[in-house]
């Protein structure tokens, strides 16, 4: 059980975070149906006078209930009512598109807010514990590996990212819409769940077949715009994998499991107490897998405690 | 071969990106400046113009979540309307004008306009009575259907009467742009399989006189 200890933590936030958005339309406190045939509604009162035409208004709602815990999607969201959620990226495309005043108080609390966690956590533990995308992508990438499908190497480096995250903010500013949410797979599918998928799933095929035969974790690891940003947080967060190098006899086993593996060249390589690289998803894939335990999470902060190692002319 | 200086490098990379973002970026443009074009479906109360709309809404769907009756659709890829945003098909579920604004409030952004402070002032689109030819009232039938229905009866909707000689005379269902919400009532409601009457985008159906025309004739500044 040890060996998928984090991944199964990691599933089980994914599926969580999911149930607590999907509670909603499930548990639903609505209580008045919209009438079910057009005779229903009409208004049968005498000619002139002005009717109100919600004749029984929704029943008041005992405080909240399963169905108002999480309102909203990933894209923006509300807890209990009180605490708003808003995707960082999203907001910043609104800006560029409709500029900052129009956004709002309660989207900047938001985003304030999402910030924070993931300053907090790890940027892109986003990618590895929040999105539901990941889910797709790593079972492609499973099936990949199992089945020996395109045993290729990528082409693509990783920065790319980094590119499409440029043009969907220039894109936003020239466009005044907010340009990724029109192909954004990780909204498509979320509110996919909540609200009906449409075409949607065709895309989200295409992302599949994508990373299966394409490319090696194509979307995840070297595309998503998303991941870019939350990079460029991870950059500061404070939750790292740390590294014990005294414990570490290079197996190398580490390195196959990791969705970004040139994170991990600078601690196993080069001795570095911590993997800093933003686009460390904190999945903790390579703590699971190392049979030595010198991987493991702290904080970013080195401890005193730690060996340094010593440099080798 | 001369070995590219790291400087050069630097430069062709740098310039490689530039032109990749712009050109990416321009096309991207392009392609979203198409999503406005065309009539702009039914947005809910208080959407700002479309235009804005699509720079403000976050896709989030928690206008859809507190909207009491269902009313409130959230666009698929695939179903004609910009990705994630919500929109209403009255014929299905028409707005039903909560008096609290449910849908308004909960929008964490501006993409509603949080001035708006009356249901009434809602503009979510005009509604017409476009087809002459089968609406029952003008083959000479009271059906009024729509008009019973209307929630501002009387100031968004009227009877014209319309005499017809010794036949007899035309009841006819009249629409109010200074009144109408757009809700979507009367399209809801038509008896005909295909409704008669439609909610419109307003600036698909609204005429506008230039600003040097006269008011109407009985208007007493004339």
């Amino acid at each position: 059980m040890k060996r998928y200890r984090w991944l199964l933590l990691r599933r089980t936030s994914q599926l969580l975070v999911l149930a607590l958005f999907l509670a909603g339309p499930y548990f639903d406190t609505k209580q008045l149906e919209p009438p079910a045939d057009a005779s229903e509604s009409l208004n049968l009162s005498p000619i002139g006078g002005p009717v109100a035409v919600q004749s029984a208004e929704p029943a008041v709602s005992t405080g909240p209930g399963l169905g108002e815990l999480v309102e909203g999607s990933l894209n923006s969201a509300d807890i209990l009512g009180i605490l708003p959620l808003t995707d960082p990226l999203l907001f910043l495309q609104g800006t560029m598109a409709a500029g900052w005043t129009v956004m709002g108080k309660t989207a900047v609390t938001g985003v304030l807010v999402v910030l924070l966690f993931y300053l907090a956590v790890g940027g892109r533990a986003y990618c590895s514990w929040v999105c539901p995308v990941n889910m797709i992508t790593d079972f492609a990438h499973w099936l990949r590996t199992r089945t020996g499908i395109g045993r290729h190497k990528g082409r693509l480096s990783g920065n790319e990212r980094y590119l499409l995250l440029a043009i969907v903010l220039v894109a936003s500013l020239i466009s005044g819409v907010i340009a990724f949410e029109v192909i954004n797979p990780v909204s498509i599918l979320h509110r996919g769940l909540l609200y009906g998928l449409g075409l949607g799933w065709a895309i989200l095929a295409a992302l599949f077949l994508y990373d299966l035969l394409v490319e090696p974790r194509g979307w995840c690891s070297h595309l998503c715009p998303i991941g870019a940003f939350y990079s460029l947080v991870g950059r500061f967060s404070l939750v790292r994998v740390r590294f014990h190098d005294e414990r570490c006899d290079r197996c190398g086993d580490c390195f196959p499991v990791c969705p970004e593996p040139q994170v991990l060249k600078p601690s196993i390589s080069g001795g570095a107490p911590r993997i800093l690289s933003g686009n460390c998803t904190n999945c903790g894939n390579c703590i699971d897998i190392c049979h030595a335990d010198a991987l493991d999470f702290a904080t970013r902060f080195r401890d005193s405690s730690q060996p340094k190692r010593e440099t080798t002319p | 071969m001369r070995e590219k200086s790291g400087r050069r490098r630097f430069l062709a990379l740098s310039l490689r990106t530039v032109a990749g973002i712009t050109i990416g970026s321009t096309l991207f443009g392009i392609y979203l400046d198409g999503e406005k074009a065309g009539a702009a479906p039914l947005r809910p109360p208080g959407s700002l113009p479309e235009e804005e709309f699509l720079g403000s809404c976050l896709r989030c769907g928690l206008c859809a979540k507190d909207c009491p009756y269902d009313a409130i659709r959230m666009a698929t890829p695939g179903s004609g309307v910009a990705t994630g945003t919500p929109y209403i098909e009255p014929r299905k579920i028409p707005c039903y004008m909560c008096e609290d604004i449910p849908c308004l409030q909960a929008c964490p952004t501006g993409a509603m306009d949080k001035g708006m402070k009356h249901i009434e002032q809602a503009r979510m689109g005009l509604a017409v009575l476009h087809d002459q030819e089968t609406c029952l009232a003008y083959l000479g039938q009271r059906c009024e259907v729509c008009y019973r229905a209307c929630p501002l009866l009387e100031s968004a909707m009227t009877i014209e009467y319309r005499p017809l000689g010794p036949q007899g005379a035309l009841f006819l269902p009249t629409v109010h742009a200074e009144a109408c919400t757009g809700c979507g009532f009367c399209e809801h409601v038509c008896i005909l399989d295909e409704p008669a009457i439609k909610v419109y985008d307003i600036s698909t159906v609204k005429g506008e006189r230039g600003a040097h025309y006269r008011k109407e004739t009985g208007d007493e500044t004339v």
